[in-house]
C-alpha cells in the first residue's frame, strides 16, 4: 500500500533541489511563500518574507509618498502573488515544498530510527501554543515597518532591526551555513549571532517536538488565513471513523481531533497527511484537489510473509 | 566578521547548551512512564469452606464433563452437516474440540518453562504477551453445564458467561484454564470486575482498570499507565525483558492476522456469502486458543478457498436468504444456539457486532507511527481502549455509527440483538440501537436468553416469524421498484 | 445504500471549488493588471538618486585602513528591482543587480574581502536608493595621514583595457607621484585574475533584467604601490574621457568606476 507520505517526501526532495538550482537557471525573482532563504547564493526563487520585510522597511523609511510608491508597488504584487499561491495550495506549501519542513522530517526519521521517542504537547497546552505563530507574524510586520519610521535616530540600531525574521529563520541557519561550509559563500559572510543561537533551538524543537518550528512559524501564520479557502481539502466522515485516536496521536501539529467532521482543516493543518496514512478505517479520511480525489485512508493490510502464503 | 574570536567562544557555549538540552530531553523520552502498582496477591488462598464445596463438586465432575463434551459435539456435528461447507474448516473444528494437539503443544510449552497468561475481554494487548515470551489464551466460556456449580459463589441472576467461566475454573474442566499461570481481569462491566474477587481464590489475578470515559485526557493517561505496568508485570512473570525488536515482531505478526481477518470479513460482503456465519464465527473464536501464526496461515488458506468459491458461485445459502447481523451480548463457543437457530431458519449471518466475534482483538489494527518503545506502547494503549465500543463505556455513541456503517457495507436485511440475562449494559443500549436502525429502515429482533436449551422452541418461532417478515418486506420492495 | 456523508462531501467540494476558482481567477487578473499597468501606476521618471549617509565607516580592521569615499559617490551603479530605473553604472542605464550579489554584503555598508589575497573593502549600499559608485573625474580623496605601502581600489572600467589612465598620489610636503590605474572592463575582459565578485544579473535601461550563466558583471581589485617613506595625504583619481563620442575617441581613455579605497601600511 503506497502511502501518500512517500509522494510527499519525493515532492519535498524535488523542491529542495529545484530551489537550489539557481546556479543553472539563475534567479527568477518570484517570491515563494515558504522559507526559501534570500541569502542563498544561486537561488531559483526569492523568499516572500524578505520581500515583505524589505518592502515594509523601505516604505517606512521613504521620505515622501512618491519615494515609497515603488516599494509599495512591489509589496502589492508580492501580496497578490501570495494570495494566488495560497488559494492554490493553501497550507500544503508547508509540508510539500518548504525546505525547512523537509529538514525537520529528515531529523524526525533519524530520531525514530534511533529509537528515541518524542514529546506530544498535551491537549490542555495546545491552546496556548497555537497563537504563537500569529504573535510572531505580527512582531515581524510591526518591527519591519516600525523600525523604519523616523522615530529612531540612530541608524545603526535602525539598520539592525532590518529583516527581523531573517535573524531567527532556520532556513538561513540551515542552508546559508551549509553554503559557507561548502565554500559557495565566502567564509566571512555575515552570520548574525542571533542566527547562530536560534539554530540549536530549532534543532531541539525539531527533535523533541517533531515539527517544533512549524508550530510557531510566521509563514504558517500567514498561510493559515487560507486554510479552508484553498484547493487542497481534507475530509473526515464520522460514520466511517472508528475513533481509534490514531490521527490525534500522530498529528505533529495538534490539528486532528475526533469531533470535527466534514471539512476538518484547521489553521495548524499543513497537509502532511500523517493522519490519513495511519487511519485504519476505510474511506474515513480523504483529500481532494479541487474536485478530484487524491487519496483516502485504507485498512493497513500487510503483505503476508512467504510462509503464510498459499501455493496456488 | 570582526568578532570572530568571541564568536567562536559563543559557538562552543551554544553547542554545549544544546547538547545538554537534547541529552535531558532524550533522558525524559527514552524512559517509558511506568507507574508503581501494589503487588498483586501471589499465593492462592483456598479457605476451608471453599475446599469443602469444591470437594463436593468434584464428585459430579464426570457428569459435567460428559455434558460439556456432548454440547461441543452437538454443535460441531451441526456445523459439519452444512451442505457445501468449506473444506478448510477442519483445523478450526479441531481447535474447538478442546482436546488434542493444541493441548499437547501448550503442555510442552509449559514444561519448557513457558508461562501462559489467560485473559478476558478485548482490552488485553496480546502483542505484549507474545513479546514477553508468554502465551495468551482468551478465557470466556460458553459451556452450559458449568453454570449451575458456580451459583454457589455467584448470584443466580448474574451474567451466564461469567458464571460458566467460574464454574469451569472451579471444576478444573478446561485444560486451557488449568494451564494458565495468571488471569488478567479488565474491569469492563460489573460482572467482569467483580468476578476477579471470586477468582482470586483459585488463581493469581491481575486487574486492569478500564476507565468509564474514553474522551478525557486523564483517563487516557491512566490507561497508558495500566498498559505500561501490565508490560512490566509480564516481564516479571516470564523473566524476559520486552525488547523493541520482540514487540515489533509480535505487532507485525498480529497485523498479519488482522489483515487476513479483514479479508475474511470483506469476503462475507458478497451476495450471497461463501461461508456461513456459524463457520465464520468459529474461525474468529479459534483465535482465543490457537497459535496466532498458525491461525493466520489456516485462515489465509480458507480465504483462498472462499475466493475460489465466489468465482465458481458456490455458496452456503440461497441467494435470497435474508442477511442478518448479530449484535449484543457475547456469544461464546460452544454456545452456538442463536447462530445455529438463525441460519437453520433460512437466513445467513453476514457480520456481527459481538466482542467475541468481528469486534474482538483482531478487528482494529494497532497503528504504530514510530517503532520506538514509547511509540509502540502509546499505539497499543490507544488501540486497546478507544475504538472499542463495549457498552461499559459512557458515552458510547460510536457504537451506533459502527452499526450503521456495517448495515450499509454488508447490505444487512435484519439485526438480531442478543441479550443475555443479567447483561444490563447491552439491554440499556438496545433502545437507542433500535431507534437508529428504525431510521435506516432495518428491522430488529431483540432476543433475551440464557445458557439453557429450554427456550429453543420459543426462540425458533420468533426467529422464523422475524425472517418471514423480512422476506415479505423485501418482496414488497422489489414489486414496488418494478412498478 | 446511499451514503449521506458522501453527498455532503460532494456539495462541500462543489462550493469550495467554485469559491477558490473564482478567487484565484480574480487574483490572477489583478496580478496581470498590476504588472501590466506598472508604467502608469508608478509614473514618470521615478525618484531621483539621492546621496546617502552619513555612514559609520570604520577606520580599519587593524591591518588595513578604510578610506571614506562615501562623499564622492556620485552615481547609482548597483540597484535592486525597485530602483532599477536609477541604474547607471555605465552612463547608459545599466547597473549591477543587488539580488545577484550575496546579501552578506549587507543592506548598508559591509566589509568585503578580496578572495585572492584577503584585502578588505567597504562595500556601499546596494539598494540603489542612494549613490554608490564614483564616476572618476579627477576626484580628490582625502586620506587619513600615514605611511602606506599600497593603495587598493575596488572598481571596474567601462569598456576595453585601460591605457593612459593616470591618477596621482599627493604626500605631505608637496611631493606627488603618479600611477597607472589598470582595471578590466566590468562586462568581462581578457585578464580575470583580480575579480572580487562576479554578478550574474544586470538591469538594462529598457527595464529588462538579463540573468543566467552567460551574464557577467565584474568588480576588480587594483593595486597601486606607494612610497611608504612619505606620509600620504591625498589621492587623485583618474579623469574620465571628455570626448563626446566614446567609440571613436582618440584619447583611448576608458571611464573608470571606483567603489572603495583601502590602504595597506
Amino acid at each position: 500500500m503506497v502511502k501518500i507520505s512517500k509522494t510527499r517526501t519525493a515532492s519535498q526532495t524535488l523542491s529542495f533541489i529545484t530551489i537550489n538550482l539557481g546556479f543553472i537557471a539563475g534567479n527568477t525573482g518570484i517570491p515563494l511563500v515558504i522559507l526559501s532563504c534570500q541569502f542563498l547564493k544561486y537561488r531559483l526563487f526569492d523568499c516572500f518574507f524578505y520581500v515583505l520585510q524589505d518592502g515594509l522597511f523601505n516604505s517606512g523609511a521613504a521620505t515622501a509618498p512618491k519615494v515609497a510608491a515603488p516599494y509599495l508597488y512591489t509589496l502589492a504584487i508580492a501580496l497578490v502573488l501570495f494570495v494566488v499561491m495560497a488559494l492554490f495550495l493553501g497550507t500544503a506549501w508547508c509540508a510539500w515544498i518548504c525546505p525547512v519542513g523537509y529538514v525537520q522530517d529528515l531529523l524526525s526519521k533519524g530520531r525514530a530510527k534511533a529509537g528515541i521517542g518524542y514529546f506530544r504537547i498535551p491537549d490542555r497546552f495546545q491552546k496556548y501554543v497555537k497563537p504563537i505563530k500569529y504573535i510572531f507574524l505580527a512582531a515581524v510586520i510591526i518591527i519591519s515597518f516600525g523600525a523604519a519610521l523616523p522615530w529612531i535616530s540612530n541608524t545603526k540600531i535602525r539598520n539592525s532591526l532590518y529583516l527581523p525574521l531573517c535573524y531567527v529563520c532556520p532556513a538561513r541557519a540551515l542552508f546559508v551555513y551549509l553554503q559557507i561550509f561548502l565554500g559557495i559563500l565566502p567564509a566571512t559572510t555575515d552570520v548574525p549571532l542571533l542566527s547562530i543561537i536560534s539554530f540549536p533551538i530549532f534543532l531541539v524543537g525539531a527533535l523533541l517536538f517533531r515539527k517544533g518550528w512549524c508550530i510557531i512559524c510566521p509563514n504558517l501564520g500567514l498561510l493559515s488565513f487560507f486554510h479552508k479557502l484553498n484547493a487542497v481539502s481534507l475530509f473526515r466522515r464520522k460514520v466511517r471513523c472508528t475513533k481509534c485516536g490514531t490521527c490525534v496521536r500522530v498529528c505533529a501539529m495538534g490539528a486532528a481531533d475526533l469531533e470535527t467532521q466534514g471539512d476538518v482543516s484547521k489553521p495548524e493543518c499543513i497537509r502532511c497527511y500523517d493522519c490519513m496514512d495511519h487511519c485504519p478505517a476505510d474511506k474515513s479520511r480523504s483529500t481532494y484537489f479541487f474536485k478530484k480525489k487524491i487519496a483516502e485512508s485504507k485498512f493497513p493490510a500487510t503483505r503476508l510473509r512467504k510462509e503464510l502464503l498459499v501455493e496456488a | 566578521m570582526l568578532l570572530f574570536e568571541s564568536l567562536g567562544r559563543f559557538l562552543i557555549i551554544i553547542l554545549i547548551a544544546s547538547v545538554a538540552g537534547l541529552g535531558i530531553g532524550w533522558l525524559f523520552l527514552s524512559t517509558v512512564e511506568r507507574s508503581e502498582r501494589k503487588e498483586e496477591k501471589k499465593e492462592t488462598k483456598k479457605k476451608d469452606a471453599l475446599n469443602a464445596l469444591l470437594a463436593n463438586l468434584k464428585a459430579s465432575k464426570g457428569e459435567t464433563e460428559a455434558s460439556a463434551t456432548s454440547q461441543i459435539t452437538l454443535a460441531l456435528t451441526n456445523l459439519a452437516k452444512q451442505r457445501r461447507r468449506p473444506e478448510n474448516m477442519q483445523h478450526f473444528d479441531s481447535i474447538a474440540r478442546f482436546q488434542g494437539e493444541r493441548i499437547d503443544e501448550i503442555e510442552a510449552f509449559k514444561k519448557a518453562g513457558g508461562k501462559v497468561v489467560g485473559f478476558f475481554c478485548s482490552f488485553v494487548p496480546i502483542e505484549l504477551i507474545y513479546a514477553s515470551g508468554a502465551l495468551p489464551l482468551r478465557l470466556d466460556s460458553g459451556l452450559y453445564c458449568t453454570v449451575a456449580p458456580s451459583e454457589q459463589l455467584l448470584p443466580s441472576d448474574a451474567c451466564p458467561v461469567v458464571k460458566s467461566t467460574l464454574g469451569t475454573e472451579m471444576l478444573e474442566l478446561s485444560p486451557y484454564f488449568k494451564s494458565c499461570d495468571v488471569f488478567v481481569c479488565p474491569s469492563s462491566c460489573d460482572m467482569k470486575t467483580k468476578v476477579a474477587d471470586v477468582l482470586e481464590d483459585f488463581v493469581p489475578i491481575w486487574r486492569l482498570e478500564v476507565p468509564r470515559y474514553k474522551d478525557e485526557d486523564w483517563t487516557k493517561r491512566a490507561w497508558q499507565n495500566e498498559i505500561n505496568s501490565f508490560a512490566r508485570n509480564l516481564e516479571k512473570l516470564t523473566g524476559q525483558k520486552i525488547t523493541r525488536e520482540a514487540l515489533r515482531r509480535s505487532l507485525e505478526s498480529a497485523q498479519d492476522a488482522r489483515t487476513v481477518f479483514h479479508h475474511l470479513r470483506e469476503l462475507r460482503k458478497t451476495k450471497p456469502p461463501p461461508i456461513s456465519g456459524r463457520d465464520a464465527m468459529l474461525v474468529t473464536q479459534a483465535t482465543a486458543y490457537d497459535d496466532l501464526q498458525r491461525w493466520t496461515e489456516k485462515t489465509n488458506k480458507l480465504c483462498s478457498e472462499l475466493e475460489q468459491r465466489i468465482e465458481n458461485k458456490i455458496t452456503v445459502a440461497d441467494s435470497d436468504a435474508p442477511r442478518i447481523m448479530l449484535a449484543g451480548s457475547p456469544i461464546v463457543w460452544p454456545n452456538w444456539k442463536i447462530p445455529i437457530l438463525v441460519e437453520e431458519s433460512g437466513a445467513v449471518i453476514v457480520c456481527d457486532e459481538l466482542c467475541t466475534g468481528d469486534q474482538g482483538t483482531l478487528s482494529d489494527p494497532v497503528n504504530v507511527d514510530e517503532w520506538t518503545m514509547k511509540g509502540m506502547l502509546a499505539a497499543l494503549a490507544d488501540r486497546y481502549l478507544l475504538p472499542i465500543t463495549c457498552p461499559c463505556f459512557t458515552p458510547n455513541d460510536k457504537r451506533i455509527d459502527k452499526i450503521v456503517r456495517m448495515v450499509r457495507d454488508f447490505a444487512v436485511d435484519g439485526v438480531v440483538y442478543h441479550q443475555l440475562r443479567g447483561c444490563y449494559v447491552h439491554k440499556i443500549e438496545f433502545n437507542r440501537i433500535r431507534t437508529a436502525l428504525k431510521d435506516l429502515q432495518v428491522p430488529v429482533l431483540g432476543i433475551e436468553t440464557d445458557y439453557t436449551q429450554e427456550d429453543l422452541g420459543q426462540l425458533r418461532t420468533r426467529i422464523e416469524a422475524f425472517l418471514e417478515m423480512i422476506q415479505s418486506a423485501k418482496q414488497v420492495f422489489a414489486t414496488e421498484v418494478t412498478q | 445504500m446511499c451514503d449521506p456523508e458522501e453527498e455532503e462531501t460532494k456539495a462541500e467540494l462543489d462550493r469550495r471549488s467554485f469559491v477558490v476558482g473564482a478567487a484565484s481567477g480574480f487574483g490572477l487578473a489583478l496580478l496581470g493588471f498590476l504588472v501590466a499597468a506598472k508604467q502608469s501606476l508608478l509614473g514618470g521618471a521615478g525618484p531621483a538618486p539621492i546621496k546617502g549617509g552619513p555612514y559609520n565607516i570604520p577606520q580599519g580592521d587593524g591591518k588595513y585602513t578604510f578610506v571614506d569615499v562615501s562623499g564622492l559617490w556620485n552615481d547609482v551603479g548597483i540597484t535592486n528591482r525597485t530602483n532599477k530605473k536609477l541604474s547607471n553604472f555605465d552612463e547608459q542605464g545599466t547597473a549591477f543587480a543587488q539580488e545577484a550579489l550575496p546579501p552578506s554584503f549587507g543592506p548598508e555598508l559591509a566589509i568585503v574581502p578580496c578572495p585572492q589575497d584577503g584585502v578588505k573593502f567597504v562595500f556601499p549600499d546596494q539598494t540603489g536608493r542612494v549613490m554608490n559608485v564614483i564616476k572618476c573625474q579627477s576626484d580628490r580623496v582625502e586620506i587619513p595621514q600615514g605611511r602606506y605601502s599600497k593603495v587598493h581600489m575596488l572598481g571596474a572600467s567601462l569598456r576595453g583595457s585601460t591605457t593612459g589612465v593616470t591618477g596621482f598620489l599627493q604626500f605631505d610636503g608637496g611631493a606627488q607621484s603618479s600611477f597607472d590605474l589598470y582595471l578590466e572592463p566590468w562586462r568581462g575582459g581578457p585578464n580575470e585574475a583580480d575579480i572580487v565578485l562576479d554578478a550574474r544579473k544586470i538591469y538594462l535601461a529598457d527595464g529588462t533584467e538579463p540573468t543566467g550563466p552567460d551574464v557577467h558583471a565584474y568588480l576588480y581589485h587594483a593595486q597601486v604601490s606607494c612610497d611608504s617613506t612619505k606620509v600620504l595625504r591625498r589621492l587623485i583619481l583618474p579623469s574620465g574621457c571628455h570626448c563626446s563620442d566614446h567609440e571613436g575617441c582618440a584619447c583611448k581613455i576608458s571611464d573608470i568606476r571606483v567603489l572603495a579605497v583601502t590602504l595597506e601600511p
